[in-house]
């Protein structure tokens, strides 16, 4: 096939060749684009938590009024909901990952220091390590005698001022304080309150991201006990086949202790984690749609001005014809030609993508675009070229030579 | 008006002859607007200025600590020591503000159903002069009640005659939670574009306050609030230990803002001295105009601002496209057109004709456009994303889709009008 004869029509089409071109290279930088910033959010939707997701449950309970005899409701409720058949680990906890409202704190590795470290987030609860599933790699988890009540913790902070008491935290939490160390046996301070790092677990994402996704695994736990004045959410840990029927045993159970409460909410961790990345999949999913229109109208600006040449050549073709070019040789010609119109579009669109991405990266705090991105964009519009362009093409190979006898 | 009628008659019969591509042009056109003007739609929803003339002269002061970086939750303080920089700047234009939402219901009437989350405004004395808000019947609560947190409410006038079914509600109760409070004023609608005074989120409700009572009255109140802060320790009371209430000025001028920084910062500290042998937190106080606290809180998601970039993007290659396709067909039409310029149709008759097909099509693109945004609004309103409430279809952004179409109409047309306007007669003529 030669480029000649299409390089000097497309020359005396300027204007139409030039708006294609145009059309190509602008869709082909947005589709680069769009499919990373995809994979960001999918990327972002896989972000690990450290817990048995999909073994958990959680029921959220509101009380009325205030319990005088908290301690032992609690125990009861504990109880009573371990007895359930396929229930294998229970604890009332003050948070859950995913939920969006979590407790945080300052923290400081000196007390004289001026400025907190960093913010990182408590979780308190008896038995939480071993229920969430959380991996230990260093350490060790809470003894039963080193938990406390945390009514009578807050009610006098002194009872842990001149303690120590124990915390265990993630491994990036840890690499983060003390890059290179090890953190057991480390000490952290809430203001004048030291405590020490008895073990590390692999990961334990944060409920809440509000200090942004860098932040995500900075999490404490704590060995402190809670009460059904002072938690609301039960987490039960089963298998994932059990999860819908024990979640409603356990609420059956928990009303039958209490008429009196209100079950709020009554999830799987794996409902609770899909509802936390709601905005990334709609964006993801915007993005998609973007992608698919794009495509679309960007076929069919390739159909309309292909449709057009086609018919204002008839006659040029019907020469051809009769001249001896066959049928392919009329349809390769307009393949070829939407080809090099194509090429020279995702050449343009390449750099536009690259540009775009600097802006982004700029303003957005968005990585570079990897390299094989652009290729996926460079085959997508090739693709779409070929697709569209074949209708009118074959269109054009039908036109019968005897056209080139007939005038206007 | 003649040659009006007849370069339209001209313009129905050109896209008639190619109804295929007039659909396409009309189709692609009208999914480019549509796409836009709703992104569009969002982002003036959520950068609109919320309280207009007000807003740079509507400060907040935020206590950050030196070198820290400028996080909003710091504007975020306890009730104890905003009521006392309010009461140590007499003079100023000075309140603090804390929001939420809870049940509220007249006092009279056991029987009927609270309404839950009714937004509450907790805020001091001189809330009405900084806010700007101005008051139908009866009168504010003063200073001596921010003191002793007396129960007294002033009540939007929305929900008076919600709760009451009246404007005279001066004397009656309200019961908010448990809590009763006697109304002592009626205060005319106050909505501004966003709740900007909330906080985290808070600020894309559509419930502006209903009820405003004094800030140190909502003590026992079960209120539901945006992104409060509470210490680790003796968290027994939640209303003097949490942090969420801010402090607001209008109008100070340089003299008063340094006075109101001082103070403030002064206050502060002292309420935060850490207990012995910890050095203290050095404050570095800074008032920040409406404007700059939205931007702080990231009122306009980046996903919303990629949108923004994505919908002008396509809106372009529709018209490219458009355009693409409209060159095409003009310049076919060569042959005719030079016929035409030969009898004498002048390049103004020609560029005119041309330019009426391509409007044409574009207001028809712009009538489809209408009810394909108003179905990605419901869309988007179905998906409960946090500002959805704010998505709606006004007066405005029907104006703005009607500019917008002319435009596009103008940009997809000139070019190739004018390429069509200038084909010389004769060549064409003799060409085919």
């Amino acid at each position: 096939m030669e480029f000649g004869p299409i390089l000097s029509t497309l020359r005396r089409h300027k204007i139409t060749a030039f708006l294609l071109v145009a059309e190509i290279a602008l869709t082909c930088a947005i589709i680069c684009n769009a499919v990373f910033l995809i994979s960001q959010r999918m990327e972002r939707m896989k972000m690990p938590s450290g817990v048995a997701e999909h073994q958990l449950v959680m029921l959220q309970v509101a009380n009325i009024g205030k319990q005088p005899d908290a301690k032992a409701r609690t125990e009861a409720d504990l109880a009573a909901l371990r007895r359930i058949p396929g229930v294998k680990q229970v604890a009332l906890v003050s948070q859950v990952p995913f939920t969006n409202s979590s407790s945080n704190s300052s923290i400081r590795l000196d007390p004289k220091q001026k400025l907190p470290t960093l913010n990182a987030t408590q979780y308190f609860g008896q038995d939480l390590i071993k229920t969430f599933g959380a991996q230990l790699v260093a350490g060790r988890d809470f003894r039963p005698d080193e938990y406390m009540d945390y009514d009578a913790v807050m009610r006098n902070v002194d009872l842990v001022r001149n303690r120590t008491p124990s915390v265990i935290i993630t491994s990036e939490l840890a690499e983060r304080l003390w890059p290179g160390e090890s953190a057991l046996g480390k000490r952290l301070y809430f203001a004048d309150i030291g405590v020490r790092v008895i073990g590390v677990v692999k990961s334990l994402i944060r409920p809440s991201l509000f200090l942004g996704d860098d932040a995500a695994q900075w999490s404490m736990v704590f060995p402190l006990r809670m009460n059904t004045d002072n938690a609301s959410r039960y987490v039960l840990r089963t298998d994932p086949r059990d999860r819908q029927r024990v979640l409603a045993a356990a609420a059956t159970t928990l009303r039958k202790l209490d008429p009196h409460r209100i079950i709020l909410k009554k999830r799987t961790l794996d409902e609770i984690r899909s509802d936390f990345f709601r905005n990334d999949r709609a964006m993801a999913g915007t993005l998609l749609g973007v992608i698919i229109a794009l495509l679309t109208v960007t076929a069919l600006g390739i159909v309309g001005l292909a449709s057009f040449w086609v018919a204002q050549r008839r006659r040029t073709i019907g020469v051809r014809r009769a001249l001896g070019a066959t049928r392919s040789n009329i349809l390769r010609y307009f393949q070829t030609e939407n080809f090099v119109l194509a090429t020279i579009g995702i050449a343009i669109g390449m750099m536009l993508a690259w540009g775009i991405n600097l802006f982004l990266m700029q303003h957005y705090e968005l990585p570079r675009l990897p390299w094989f991105y652009l290729p996926v964009g460079a085959v997508a519009l090739w693709l779409i070229g070929q697709l569209a362009v074949l209708g009118p093409a074959l269109r054009a190979s039908n036109v019968p030579p005897v056209v080139a006898t007939r005038s206007v | 008006m003649a040659k009006a009628c007849y370069a339209l008659h001209l313009a129905w019969r050109g896209m008639r002859r190619h109804p295929r591509t007039s659909v396409m042009v009309v189709a692609v056109m009208a999914l480019g607007l549509a796409a836009c003007m709703s992104v569009l739609a969002i982002f003036h929803a959520l950068t609109a200025d919320p309280v207009p003339g007000r807003s740079g002269q509507t400060q907040t002061i935020i206590f950050p600590a030196k070198g820290q970086k400028l996080e909003s939750i710091e504007a975020l303080m306890p009730v104890g020591p905003v009521q006392q920089v309010v009461d140590r700047l007499p003079d100023l234009p000075v309140a603090a503000v804390a929001s939420g939402t809870t049940r509220v219901r007249p006092s009279s009437d056991p029987s009927r159903k609270s309404e839950s989350d009714t937004a509450v405004m907790f805020a001091t004395a001189r809330i009405p002069k900084v806010f700007g808000i101005s008051l139908l019947r009866g009168h504010w609560w003063t200073a001596a009640d921010d003191r002793n947190g007396a129960p007294v409410a002033v009540i939007g006038i929305d929900t008076a005659r919600r709760l009451f079914g009246t404007d005279d509600v001066l004397g009656k109760s309200i019961r908010l939670d448990k809590k009763r409070f006697r109304v002592i004023g009626v205060h005319a609608a106050w909505r501004p574009a966003l709740k900007f005074y909330s906080q985290r989120g808070g600020q894309y409700a559509r419930d502006m306050a209903g009820v405003m009572v004094p800030l140190l009255s909502g003590d026992g109140v079960d209120v539901q609030m945006y992104g409060m802060s509470c210490p680790l320790s003796q968290l027994t009371d939640k209303w003097k230990q949490c942090r969420f209430s801010q402090l607001w000025s209008y109008g100070l001028d340089a003299g008063q803002r340094q006075r109101f920084l001082s103070v403030a910062t002064q206050v502060v500290q002292g309420f935060y001295k850490p207990p012995p042998g910890v050095t203290p937190i050095a404050y570095q106080s800074r008032l920040l105009n409406v404007r700059e606290w939205l931007i702080l809180q990231h009122t306009v998601p980046d996903s919303v601002r990629a949108y923004v970039w994505v919908a002008l993007a396509f809106l372009a290659l529709c018209l490219l496209n458009a355009a693409g396709v409209l060159a095409a067909r003009f310049l076919r039409r060569g042959a005719e057109l030079g016929v035409r310029r030969a009898l004498g149709a002048s390049r103004r008759d020609v560029f005119v004709q041309h330019l009426i097909e391509s409007g044409s099509l574009s207001m028809v693109a712009g009538v489809i456009a209408l009810p394909l945004m108003l179905g990605a609004f419901s869309l988007m309103r179905a998906q409960n994303i946090p500002y959805g409430d704010l998505i709606r279809f006004n007066v405005s952004t029907f104006l703005a889709l009607c500019v917008a179409t002319l435009v596009t109409g103008l940009a997809v047309g000139v070019y190739p009008a004018w390429r069509a306007a200038v084909v010389p007669p004769a060549l064409q003529v003799k060409q085919n």
